[in-house]
């Protein structure tokens, strides 16, 4: 486990991504806990915004997931809940693998943002907007989040 | 049944005379009490089946699925009520020409001691899977291998002892029956080239008695083994004993030769980047094989596959005794 973090740490340095603007562990002491910043994609609502995850990585790792959470009050997003930063997504939870590292995740997370599920809510007042395809409050509802979150 | 009552009067008559021993019928043999039985349960189901039918044209189908056991006890004792409580025979000793006697085999066997036979050998099975259910849904772990499996386990022995028993004596095929005391006996006498070929016969079930013989006390070593080994880990505590029932034979680690990949003169058929484990991000060592076909370290496969029977990369079923190692 110690040695395939440290490995994806190596990798992590030659990062290139669009949308990952740092990837970095908290301390170089201590893989264990990272810190992500991540562009929100081009021609959603999330875009010219930029947000902070919260990478933990378990003893168990990768046999077990690492926990990922965006800052708290600041991810408006149907499957984020907003006042805690936790994210539903199928690959966080059971249909996790070995195979995916953190890069990996991250990606996942921004596609998330991109593709947002309605079914599995984590807030419901977002997700009922998209449920009823009322895209203009939707809209407005995360930019109304997004510009009160940067005050 | 005019037969039978032949049978009775020549019973009764022998039993005024001197030369008993002469007159009386012989105890039927194991072959012929088995032979019996096989019949009665042919013709119990047959029972069943037409009940079965009959109820779903009055009850519906959802009756019969909800009371199946109900509904063969019921056929059971109806089978056993008409005949053997009337004191005349079942289809099944008609057809090995046997006949209930009592204990000493002197006279028939009496009617109180049928019904007592009847409602123990229908009820008791049938009630004791109840209580055992009650039992089990009540306290649901909490006495997993308390007084009741040990009791069960008990009651197991006691039927095998009795099936030998019958196996070599040929005498009660059911412990009910040995309760009560109702042998069968021949409704003929036997002919001496008979008794030859019954004997024979009987040989052959003493066979199956030594076999269950040998069985049993298998087991019986088996369980104290158990037992003597159980006092030297008695420090293993409950979780110690789940870990028993989990399965054996898949090692954790291979002790014997560790094949590293590092080494690039080792299995130059896995070329380039299938020479990394892509869960370890190492070259692999000890490379395995899931059913899929993909490589990994035996180690990180095997830790994988306890958590959740998956490959990694392709999400087929791999269960850890189907992981293969290459060597």
């Amino acid at each position: 486990m110690e040695s395939r973090i440290l490995k994806e740490y190596k990798d992590s340095r030659s990062l290139q991504s669009q949308y990952i603007l740092a990837l970095d562990p908290i301390s170089t002491d201590d893989l264990t806990h990272w810190e992500c910043t991540i562009k929100g994609p081009l021609h959603s609502p999330f875009a010219n915004h930029t947000f902070k995850l919260r990478i933990d990585i378990p003893q168990t790792y990768p046999l077990t997931t690492p926990i990922c959470k965006f800052e708290p009050f600041a991810m408006p997003h149907p499957n984020v809940n907003f006042e805690t930063g936790e994210i539903c997504l199928d690959i966080l939870d059971t249909n996790w693998s070995p195979v995916f590292n953190i890069q990996y995740i991250v990606e996942a997370i921004v596609w998330l943002l991109n593709e947002p599920n309605f079914k599995s809510p984590l807030n419901l007042d977002l997700a009922n907007l998209l449920r009823f395809d009322d895209l203009k409050a939707y809209h407005d509802l995360i930019s109304y989040h997004l510009n009160n979150s940067a005050k | 049944m005019p037969e039978e009552q032949g049978l009775k009067n020549q019973i009764a008559n022998t039993s005024n005379r001197d030369d008993l021993n002469d007159r009386r019928l012989p105890f039927a043999d194991a072959a012929s009490i088995i032979q019996s039985h096989q019949k009665d349960d042919q013709i119990v189901n047959l029972l069943i089946e037409k009940l079965n039918n009959f109820l779903k044209l009055v009850k519906g189908q959802l009756f019969i699925n909800l009371y199946p056991r109900e509904i063969t006890l019921f056929a059971k004792m109806l089978y056993l009520f008409l005949t053997t409580i009337k004191k005349t025979r079942t289809l099944g000793e008609e057809y090995a020409d046997i006949f209930i006697v009592n204990r000493p085999g002197t006279g028939l066997a009496k009617r109180y001691q049928r019904l007592l036979f009847i409602l123990s050998y229908c009820l008791s099975p049938y009630l004791f899977t109840k209580l055992i259910n009650r039992w089990n849904s009540k306290n649901d772990e909490t006495d997993e291998n308390g007084i009741l499996s040990s009791f069960e386990d008990l009651f197991n022995v006691v039927l095998d002892i009795h099936l030998m028993l019958f196996y070599f004596k040929g005498a009660y095929y059911d412990i009910f029956r040995r309760i009560f005391g109702l042998r069968y006996a021949f409704g003929h006498k036997i002919t001496a080239t008979e008794k030859i070929f019954r004997d024979k016969n009987s040989s052959t079930y003493k066979v199956l008695g030594y076999i269950l013989l040998l069985q049993n006390s298998s087991k019986l070593i088996n369980v104290l083994k158990d037992k003597l080994d159980f006092r030297k880990l008695s420090i293993d505590t409950s979780r110690g004993e789940k870990d028993m029932k989990a399965i054996f034979g898949v090692p954790k680690q291979v002790k014997t030769n560790k094949i590293d990949l590092n080494d690039d003169t080792l299995f130059t058929f896995i070329q380039g980047a299938s020479r990394t484990c892509i869960l370890c991000l190492s070259k692999i060592v000890d490379p395995s094989c899931a059913p899929c076909g993909h490589l990994y370290c035996w180690d990180c496969i095997l830790n994988w596959c306890n958590e959740k029977p998956e490959c990694p990369l392709c999400r087929q079923k791999c269960h850890p005794q189907q992981i293969l190692p290459i060597k």
